[in-house]
């Protein structure tokens, strides 16, 4: 669990702190928007970048 | 997901819980932050294994995990699918990625070795003989040679 949460966590965090940067309205202190979390899981992977509203993943999330 | 979050009811996930929720469907687990409790009484479902304590965090009932993973296979196939072609750092014990690296680069040979090669195929091709033959003969030779060293 350490080592593999480590190593997820690290991506997590630097997708999260990009995420800042990049959007005005945003920071970490702030819940994550339905929005938000479909771009963190698109961009981390669990979710294809081409997914649409009739997919079974985008119902599945 | 975002219902089994509480998404809509708290208009917003905390990123600890998302981070936590995916590091289970990425595969990580630990029993030992499973709590065993009774399941709150109305939900249903994979709902039954996740609770909230009282500052808000995210928590798995006993087997909770487990289940949130197979609920979550095809997001876990995905993960996957998108770590074998990323720029990220992959996740994995260092002796498969060394591996993974490994088997990725190209064999390349020295200027010298590439010189002693040609030399030794027009050598080849100017006696009429095949590759096959030549490394034959050349361990024939070898092994007479051995043979009579073994003698002295």
């Amino acid at each position: 669990m350490a080592n593999l949460g480590q190593k997820f966590l690290k991506q997590f965090n630097e997708v999260l702190r990009n995420m800042e940067n990049s959007e005005e309205d945003w920071d970490q202190t702030q819940l994550v928007t339905f929005q938000h979390a479909g771009s963190i899981l698109a961009t981390v992977g669990f979710l294809q970048e081409d997914v649409t509203e009739d997919k079974p993943d985008y119902k599945l999330f | 997901m975002w219902e089994l979050l509480h998404g809509s009811t708290r208009e917003g996930v905390r990123k600890d819980d998302l981070a936590y929720a995916l590091m289970v469907i990425r595969g990580a687990r630990a029993p030992n932050r499973e709590i065993d409790c009774q399941p709150v009484e109305d939900k249903q479902g994979m709902a039954r294994f996740i609770i909230f304590d009282q500052e808000g965090n995210l928590q798995f009932r006993k087997g909770g995990q487990v289940k949130l993973g197979a609920k979550f296979r095809s997001f876990y196939i995905n993960k996957l699918q998108a770590e074998a072609t990323s720029s990220y750092p992959r996740i994995g014990k260092p002796a498969e990625i060394s591996a993974d690296k490994a088997l990725s680069k190209k064999f390349t040979c020295s200027a010298k070795t590439i010189e002693y090669a040609e030399k030794r195929k027009r050598k080849l091709e100017s006696e009429g003989c095949d590759i096959v033959e030549s490394l034959y003969r050349k361990h024939k030779v070898m092994d007479e040679r051995n043979k009579a060293r073994a003698i002295e």
